[in-house]
């Protein structure tokens, strides 16, 4: 669904999309998942690492995903460094808890639409989806919202 | 006391159906949530955004 949504409206400049982390405790190599993407946003590349990682959902285990890194083009070296230190552990245990408490998102996938606050770096959250909807679905949903602009 | 009641009402009314009706009030409509460092795609400056909620396991 993701590919259509950045077809059509990303790279259309209608919508910005952007990712939230939620790992979920069900999943054992969820959290290392996440912070790994994170190192890889550190250079740039979290769009490519969260592709390769989605690609490989079953296997995660965290001595994989220095493989994964260079599949996604990163510096190996600057990425271990990154996942080691576990320097964005406090960001994702502040989403989570975002995500639990102001928006009562337990389960993934999820999905805010919204709207840019002007001069800041605030998005406000007009409806919250709290399942994965088809394509069509969501394509309805964002036309609306972009109707309404 | 009554006349003046009705209009202190319909006053009040209006003020409401205004403030709904405003800006303002549309801007005021859910939760915020800072995203500024979060990872983001989008070409030029849309307004409109759709964030995911995910993991990847």
């Amino acid at each position: 669904m993701l590919p259509q949504v950045q077809a059509n409206f990303v790279h259309t400049g209608k919508v910005e999309l952007i990712f939230f982390d939620l790992p979920l405790q069900m999943h054992p190599h969820a959290f290392r998942a996440a912070e790994a993407a994170a190192c890889a946003g550190d250079q740039g590349k979290f769009w490519e690492m969260h592709e390769v990682l989605f690609a490989n959902q079953q296997a995660l285990a965290p001595e994989q995903l220095p493989g994964y890194a260079e599949q996604a083009g990163l510096d190996v070296a600057a990425f271990q460094k990154c996942f080691a230190g576990g320097r964005h552990s406090p960001k994702i245990r502040d989403e989570i808890r975002i995500a639990h408490t102001l928006l009562g998102i337990t389960g993934t996938p999820a999905y805010l639409l919204g709207r840019r606050i002007p001069g800041g770096d605030k998005v406000e959250v007009l409806e919250i989806v709290h399942s994965l909807l088809p394509y069509e679905d969501l394509e309805k949903k964002l036309n609306a919202l972009l109707a309404s602009e | 006391m009554l006349v003046n009641g009705r209009w202190i009402t319909r006053l009040a009314a209006v003020g409401v159906a205004f403030a709904l009706g405003s800006p303002f009030a549309s801007a005021m409509k859910g939760p915020s949530i800072s995203v500024g460092d979060r990872p983001s795609l989008k070409e030029g400056s849309p307004k409109i955004v759709l964030v995911e909620v995910g993991d990847f396991q």
